[in-house]
């Protein structure tokens, strides 16, 4: 059985403004949980029943929205070095703008890939700030892209998380919905935005001299050196299981895959420089940074 | 497209977009100086090797991403894929690719209106405008300081909802000479037209251009409402004196000729770069194109379309082209050299490049009308062209065509002067055999007037026009007689 993507991450938690009082949110294991919400799936359906619907369980609904949301990489952190200006101010500055006009019905996004049985319910409160005439499908669409950053508001850890839950979806294969031929651009373009400037700091060279594409085959793919150019492929896995953990260059070592893991350890397979075999290391979590603990 | 398919050329517009990102994520917007990745999807979606649709998302989501990490306009965090192309309705072919562009000039010059719909444009079948020569001189009444002016009616065209007639105006005179100097404005007597039934028609200057304190002024009186079918002439005044001028409105005997041709078919990135080429030769290198020199941009372009797998590096496009910037001496960022042979380049670019500094063009005014059959869906009429040293002013009606641009002078043919263009291609030819290309086009009334800037000059020998209009498939000539009204006779 092979290992879970979601096996190197590290557990992240955030607590949010929920009513009245601060909540615990968890993800951990591949899942998004309100802690302090026991029965979310409940309040789902007396949210579409025309009652209130938490804070906490509105982002855990959003979080499963966008499991396969291409802008999550389109939009998420390519790097430790990119940040995103996100806060949560700018989250209701957001949802602010795109409320609906008085009198007119709040959004109702229908999501691709939106499971059956657990329909959105009005979160968005209608206000009185003025606003441009918008189709309904362009609110839908901002109100889904406001919905998107609320989710990168909960921090970094959540972030790479939400990152690698969808190149985790998208490298699952074929799926009722999951148009990979339209989605290959987009993919191609998430590994090289991530893998870019990780290959290039592990060799310290300019990122222009990196180039990057889809591994599809079998296999962990290819990295090699020619011409002064790096010229690596990887698979969209890659950026599940090793970028969004953190460690795609460990010690010198550019990570290629994860063979085992249990955070805070793992065992991968990875390079010590183009054209070298790949080696098994075990690599271990140091509260910082990752580092080389072993050789197998 | 040529080679490697839509998905190569979304990627190469993602990875361009990944690689700005990483370079430098401030918030770039559009405008007036387009962002990179709005320069390359514009080039990527005219040579139609991505949809408008996907050019939008790409740009959209780089423009999210550099204000989020920016803490940029919320506008464009919220600034979503959905290209919402104006729907062209009825219009003709080349109605339908002029939306298209005009959702793309929207696209690249606007800042981020998440949500906004553009207005539909007006869908209606355009039609054929028709055109008559007048070659009349009106002499206008003294205005400010003594200084009389004068119109010298070209040509009148029209459709059945829009009518213009085409003039040369200038101040002719002073009737006191001790007064204040020339007016730097065009002259502005008020005139109007009455038809042989008696009808009235309300006559308004257009399009004079700026107080340059010129020679000459190009510009048109639109005439409201347009006449109908059925009349015979019309009375143009009154000028100085209470005079009047008629215009008969009966379609003359016209001696020229007006061909049509299929042409070589050629991909559309093929005559994105033909068009640049065009563009460098007719605006100059220096010119500027989306904030940058033509030259550079034209530059990007062949990155672009060769990088994105649009055309080969070795497509016998990107050699003409590549010969023509060593020839100008411009750096188009490929390696060249004059190897590329004279035969590669076509006649007007060798024809531009022996006469592009001629100076020699005659000074008159040609009073002649042809009206073109339908080329890419839209229909014109040539309605006549003052010359002058540096060029000549043709002056075309046109249905179901406009310009690119903002609305006003034009330089270059795309937006922002982005060389983009590539639904009707205008090329001229005199009958001394020197060819001309147009350097800047002049649209502002709502008669669908045009004025087209031919440069160089015409030869001071050549006694006709071959006005040429290209839509990729055929060609439409029309020879036009350059019978010269004498300018510069002062009163």
């Amino acid at each position: 059985m092979s290992v879970p993507w979601w096996a190197a991450l590290r557990p992240a938690q955030s607590q949010i403004s929920c009513g009245a009082g601060q909540h615990l949110l968890r993800w951990a294991d591949g899942e998004l949980t309100a802690a302090d919400h026991p029965d979310a799936e409940g309040e789902l359906v007396l949210a579409a029943l025309g009652g209130d619907k938490s804070e906490c369980v509105t982002l855990v609904e959003a979080w499963g929205a966008h499991a396969e949301d291409l802008d999550v990489l389109a939009l998420g952190p390519r790097s430790p070095a990119d940040q995103l200006a996100v806060t949560w101010e700018l989250v209701r500055s957001l949802r602010s703008a795109i409320s609906p006009q008085p009198g007119q019905p709040p959004a109702r996004p229908a999501w691709p890939g939106q499971r059956p049985g657990r329909p959105l319910a009005g979160r968005l409160r209608p206000r009185s700030l003025p606003m441009r005439q918008v189709s309904p499908e362009v609110r839908q669409a901002q109100a889904r892209r406001a919905e998107l950053i609320g989710l990168f508001a909960l921090g970094r850890d959540f972030q790479l998380a939400l990152s690698g839950t969808v190149a985790a979806a998208w490298s699952a294969g074929p799926a009722p919905g999951r148009d990979l031929t339209a989605a290959r651009p987009a993919l191609a373009a998430a590994l090289a935005g991530r893998l870019t400037p990780a290959a290039a700091s592990w060799l310290g060279i300019d990122p222009e001299a990196v180039r990057a594409e889809l591994h599809d085959g079998p296999g962990w793919g290819t990295v090699e050196l020619a011409g002064g150019t790096l010229h690596t492929a990887l698979p969209v896995r890659w950026l599940a299981a090793v970028w969004a953990a953190g460690c795609p260059v460990v010690d010198g070592h550019l990570v290629l895959e994860v063979l085992a893991a249990a955070w805070p350890q793992a065992q991968v397979r990875a390079l010590a420089r183009p054209g070298a075999a790949p080696a098994v290391r075990s690599i271990r979590y140091d509260g910082e940074h990752w580092s080389v603990a072993g050789t197998d | 497209m040529a080679a490697g398919g839509a998905e190569q050329a979304e990627t190469y517009l993602r990875l361009l977009a990944e690689a700005e990102l990483r370079r430098a994520p401030v918030f770039p917007g559009p405008g007036s100086q387009p962002h990179r990745v709005a320069l390359a999807a514009t080039a990527l979606a005219s040579a139609g090797a991505i949809s408008l649709d996907t050019a939008w998302r790409v740009v959209a989501d780089f423009q999210a991403a550099c204000a989020l990490r920016t803490a940029g306009p919320t506008s464009a965090m919220l600034s979503l894929g959905g290209w919402q192309a104006w729907p062209a309705g009825s219009a003709g072919r080349s109605g339908q690719l002029m939306a298209a562009r005009r959702a793309a000039v929207a696209f690249v010059t606007s800042p981020p209106q998440p949500g906004l719909i553009p207005p539909a444009p007006v869908p209606a079948e355009p039609e054929a405008p028709a055109a008559v020569p007048i070659g009349t001189t009106l002499p206008l009444p003294a205005e400010r300081e003594g200084w009389y002016g004068e119109l010298l009616l070209l040509a009148l065209a029209r459709t059945g909802t829009e009518a213009a007639i085409t003039l040369a105006t200038r101040w002719a005179g002073q009737t006191r000479r001790s007064a204040g100097p020339r007016p730097r404005h065009a002259p502005f007597h008020e005139v109007a037209a009455v038809d042989d039934r008696g009808v009235s028609y309300r006559a308004t200057l257009w399009d004079m251009g700026i107080e340059d304190g010129r020679d000459w002024w190009d510009c048109h009186l639109g005439l409201t409402p347009a006449p109908p079918d059925g009349i015979r002439w019309l009375d143009i005044g009154p000028g100085a004196r209470g005079r009047y001028i008629r215009v008969a409105l009966a379609t003359p005997d016209w001696a020229g000729g007006i061909a049509t041709h299929p042409v070589a078919r050629a991909t559309a990135g093929a005559r994105l770069l033909d068009r640049a080429g065009d563009e460098l030769l007719a605006a100059g290198p220096a010119s500027r194109a989306a904030g940058l020199s033509l030259a550079a941009r034209v530059a990007l372009l062949i990155t672009d379309l060769t990088g994105s797998g649009v055309l080969a590096a070795d497509d016998a496009a990107v050699a003409r082209l590549l010969g023509l910037g060593w020839r100008l001496g411009v750096d188009l960022g490929l390696a060249a050299d004059g190897r590329v042979p004279r035969a590669a380049l076509p006649d007007t670019w060798h024809s531009m490049l022996a006469d592009g500094d001629a100076a020699d063009g005659p000074v008159g005014a040609a009073a002649f009308a042809a009206n073109l059959p339908e080329i890419g869906g839209a229909w014109f009429s040539l309605a006549g062209l003052r010359s002058d040293r540096g060029g000549a002013t043709l002056h075309v009606m046109a249905s179901g065509w406009t310009p690119q641009g903002s609305g006003w002078v034009v330089h270059g043919l795309g937006p922002h002067s982005d060389p983009g263009q590539i639904a009707l291609t205008w090329q001229a030819r005199d009958s001394a055999g020197r060819w001309h290309l147009i350097s800047a086009m002049h649209w502002g009334s709502q008669q669908g007037m045009i004025q087209m800037r031919l440069v160089p000059p015409l030869h001071p020998a050549a006694t006709s026009l071959d006005v040429i209009v290209s839509d990729g498939l055929r060609q439409v000539s029309a020879t036009v007689p350059l019978d010269w009204l004498p300018l510069g006779n002062i009163r």
